[in-house]
């Protein structure tokens, strides 16, 4: 096997994006954490340190032994931390209305943010054993639902459905690229989509939030899309200037997490917007071509699976801010404030990082 | 090769991924380009809003730098977008208990489909605490500090200075220069933070304008509240219609203190009359009686109608003229007075023979044009009073003997107090001055040194042994007049019997500095010049000596000195 040099370009774009991201915290949070935290620089520093804790765990997953990677017992070692880690969550405290967060020194972890990864290794090591052992699709679907599922099971009752339903597309756009046969998709789509009328059932709020005009109820749910949409589109093509958007001063809910796209496109315009996003398809290129190159198909799926979450996050994350998708907290990767989501993405770009040494 | 990884599959997911990116900077370019403007519009209304707050005018300072007149903070209350406020009513009775406005009326505003509302403007700065109070009870509602005007010595020379209301000046100077002091507004752009939140940066807005230079004024605040408490007294003792007492120092005209009664509470001028806000000293005209009788003497004199040694008949005190008879309220002891006793025993019978010695169109042009009664003075108050005089053409017999003694003829407070000065200042006309540092005009002889000197003397003479013993001050001689006029015309209340007490008068006599006219317009009891104003003329002068300091030649009357050379 070849030493080769990791692909440095997924770096560069990496770095762009981080830097990015502490411009725009800093300028969609300095009032809402002077209003809520007396202090405007309080969430930019929080997030300096969250991207030098990220650059270390990049680090450490860059360097971290495929080997060990491979081997089924530390996989299972991790699934299990990350169970657990979610079980416990469930002791936690409500936050906001869900048991997302565990409180630690100051700081809020967000176990979930991790499953992304570990629903990334299981179920490219269960698509590796397909190759490997010429197993069937179904045995495969079962080997690699099950772990999946659970780790759902326990991001839903969180509840996260956000996140739930992400850790899904992953492993099924995985599966998907590995070549499940067509007559695989349909049953399975079909699947999904009466698991999703259920959720539907159970709280219909969420109905109105997928199919809901915002324009109804300006005052309420619509509320934070009207503001997105009004700050989107108040931006302009060159934007209103950096800092000098109007949106991030209360009207903007979230405006450094869940609606920073909107910020920024209210700030940057059409031209920023245009930039940012090319950014992400240029990594998704990046991510796929490694992917594409990749011999080893375990160190492939990851590549794909890591490329896939972090550009379809992205876009997600830009789509409910321009009301093409239901309002869904997803934070944009590499830019949205918040320590779990930036060690994960870290971690997951360092994965990237370390088997594009393998082309 | 890639068995394990289907391209095609991939490239499927581009694609699709593609799709969402096309879909992106479709809806981008929608919401962009296409609809900037309305979104940019519903932004801008949102988060931003306009106010006019009106900028501080100058203060008002004495001639030591106390203020008279400044400008504080004031608290108002307004919202953005009232059709968001919650609990309406009950934020309108709260705030109508507050400024005591209907509370219907607030509703009103507060139910208008319009971004931005005053809920309540200028509260006095006392109500800071309750508006701070409102405002953070009921979201939505900002406090806003506005510059506003304050006295800080309250009624201290309020009809002088005068108010402000919403609309700027009401009254007094501030009335009179209300174009120069007003500032006007300044607009700001004010921001809002969330809906229901505070507007900034209202409530620093005030701190964001500068002061204009303060307007220093001749007052003398210490001599004004030594005049206004004389005042109070007065009208305590005496209970009259109204007073006014004026302090003006020579030959400069400053004037140190002017004082009116009735006066009012300028901070709070929608608690008196508007009659009350009068300044009377300088918009109000008067019958001068006796205090005339030294303009007649003067005109004279100059006129060459009598010498300072003149007899002049007053035989029993009467004099008939068609049918009308001039008295004398002292009857005279002897059937002859010099010139100088006409004016020390305040002859009328004496001042009319004297009146009607001088050519008539002479007399005329010598009070209005030497002593400027029937003008307006140069201090340039809007409506001062011209007084009256009427012209000689339409004099009847009786009109020159009556001016004389000061009927038929109404001057101001300030054009006597301004005669007298013209006298103090031997000659040298007196132009009045309310501003400091406002140059004098070049000076101007209207009475010859020898003739003022002479009117000075028999000035003096009033105080020393004559109508005027009361306004003596120890150790200064005091030259001054006595008057008590009678108001003509006039419907009077039982008790009352339509006098104004009178005195004019100055000191030091040698070298005199300090003009000072006490006017009490229709006392009760006391009715005379010499009993009811002297005395509050030797207060007023005495403190205004002391106050500036003033040198004098130690002086006691030769009554006085007569009964210490009897005790040796």
């Amino acid at each position: 096997m070849k030493e080769a040099r990791f692909d440095r370009t997924i770096l560069v774009l990496t770095s762009i994006l981080l830097f990015i991201g502490i411009i725009a915290i800093y300028s969609a949070s300095f009032i809402f954490a002077l209003t809520r935290k007396g202090d405007p620089n309080y969430f930019l520093w929080r997030q300096l340190l969250f991207v030098l804790a990220g650059v270390a765990v990049l680090t450490a997953t860059l360097n971290f032994p495929v080997k060990l990677l491979k081997n089924r017992n530390f996989i299972l070692a991790v699934f299990g931390l990350q169970a657990l880690a979610l079980l416990v969550v469930m002791f936690a405290p409500k936050i906001n209305g869900s048991h997302r967060w565990l409180k630690f020194a100051g700081f809020s972890i967000q176990p979930s943010e991790f499953a992304k990864i570990v629903v990334i290794l299981l179920t490219a090591y269960a698509l590796q054993k397909k190759i490997e052992k010429k197993l069937e699709w179904g045995h495969v679907i079962v080997k690699a639902g099950i772990p999946v599922l659970i780790l759902f099971a326990l991001i839903i009752i969180e509840p996260d459905m956000g996140m739930s339903a992400m850790l899904l597309f992953i492993a099924a756009s995985m599966f998907f690229v590995a070549g499940l046969p067509w007559k695989g998709i349909v049953p399975i789509g079909a699947v999904l989509a009466l698991g999703l009328a259920v959720l539907i059932i159970i709280a219909p709020y969420r109905l109105q939030r997928i199919v809901g005009n915002p324009d109804n109820d300006p005052q309420h749910s619509g509320f934070q899309v009207r503001q997105s949409l009004i700050a989107v589109g108040s931006g302009g093509v060159w934007g209103k200037t950096l800092g000098g958007g109007s949106q991030k001063r209360l009207f903007l809910p979230l405006p450094h997490t869940d609606f920073i796209f909107a910020n920024i496109a209210e700030e940057m315009g059409l031209w920023g917007c245009s930039m940012i996003l090319f950014l992400y398809l240029f990594f998704g290129y990046r991510g796929f071509r490694i992917a594409a190159k990749l011999q080893d198909p375990y160190l492939s799926y990851i590549a794909f699976g890591v490329t896939a979450w972090i550009v379809v996050q992205a876009l997600i994350h830009i789509s409910v801010n321009l009301y093409l998708l239901p309002p869904k907290g997803m934070p944009l990767p590499f830019i949205s404030y918040g320590g779990s989501s930036m060690l994960s993405t870290m971690a997951g770009v360092g994965l990237l990082l370390n088997v594009s040494r393998q082309v | 090769m890639r068995k394990h990884l289907l391209s095609s599959r991939m490239a499927l997911f581009a694609l699709a991924v593609l799709l969402m990116a096309a879909g992106v900077v479709s809806k981008l370019v929608y919401l962009q380009v296409f609809h900037c403007r309305e979104y940019r519009a519903e932004a801008q209304e949102q988060a931003e809003g306009r106010i006019k707050i009106e900028l501080p005018r100058p203060q008002f300072l004495d001639r030591n730098g106390v203020v008279l007149a400044g400008s504080v903070e004031k608290p108002s209350l307004c919202v953005m977008k009232p059709q968001e406020i919650e609990n309406v009513n009950a934020l309108a009775d709260r705030v109508s208990r507050m400024s005591g406005e209907p509370s219907r009326s607030i509703l009103s505003r507060l139910s208008s489909r319009k971004t931005f509302t005053w809920l309540a403007r200028k509260l006095p700065a006392e109500m800071t605490e309750e508006a701070e109070h409102i405002a953070s009870s009921f979201e939505g509602v900002s406090l806003v500090r506005e510059w506003g005007r304050y006295y800080p010595k309250g009624r201290l020379a309020s009809n002088l200075i005068g108010t402000v209301g919403i609309d700027g000046g009401l009254s007094g100077l501030e009335d009179n220069w209300n174009r120069q002091l007003s500032q006007g507004e300044r607009e700001y752009i004010i921001f809002r933070v969330g809906k229901k939140t505070k507007l900034y940066p209202i409530e620093s807005l005030g701190s964001l304008v500068e002061e204009p230079p303060a307007i220093v004024l001749t007052i003398d605040e210490a001599i004004q509240y030594e005049v206004e408490k004389k005042l109070d007294e007065a009208f305590e003792t005496y209970k009259p219609v109204s007073a006014a007492a004026i302090v003006m120092s020579v030959p400069d005209g400053e004037i140190l203190a002017m004082g009116v009664r009735p006066n009012f509470d300028p901070n709070r001028p929608g608690d008196s009359r508007p009659r009350d806000w009068r300044n009377i000293a300088v918009l109000d005209s008067y019958e001068p009686g006796s205090t005339f009788k030294l303009i007649t003497v003067a005109a004279a004199l100059e006129t060459g109608a009598i010498t300072p040694y003149d007899q002049i008949l007053v035989g029993d005190g009467s004099l008939t003229i068609g049918d009308h008879t001039i008295h004398d309220d002292h009857p005279p002891h002897k059937s002859f007075y010099s010139v100088e006793e006409v004016i020390t025993f305040s002859s009328n019978v004496g001042a009319a023979r004297i009146g009607m010695m001088i050519p008539r169109q002479a007399f005329y042009d010598f009070m209005t044009e030497k002593f400027g009664f029937g003008r307006p003075t140069k201090l340039r108050m809007k409506g001062e009073s011209s007084g009256y005089i009427s012209r000689p053409k339409s004099w009847s017999a009786l009109s020159a003997p009556s001016i004389s003694f000061g009927q038929e003829v109404r001057v101001s407070p300030l054009q006597l107090a301004v005669a007298y000065g013209t006298v103090a200042s031997e000659g040298v006309r007196v132009t009045p001055k309310i501003i400091r540092g406002v140059p004098s005009p070049p000076p101007e002889k209207v009475l010859s040194e020898s003739n003022a000197r002479a009117l000075i003397r028999m000035l003096t003479n009033v105080v020393d042994e004559g109508t005027g013993k009361s306004a003596r001050i120890p150790l200064v001689e005091v030259a001054g007049k006595t008057g008590t006029a009678q108001k003509l015309g006039l419907k009077l209340e039982a008790g009352r019997r339509g006098r104004i007490a009178y005195f004019v008068g100055f000191a030091p006599a040698e070298d005199p500095r300090i003009v000072t006219l006490v006017m009490v317009d229709d006392p009760v009891g006391q009715v005379y010049g010499g009993a009811v104003s002297a005395p509050i003329f030797a207060d007023i002068t005495s403190f205004a000596l002391k106050r500036l300091n003033i040198r004098f030649r130690p002086y006691v009357p030769e009554d006085l000195a007569m009964l210490s050379r009897e005790n040796r």
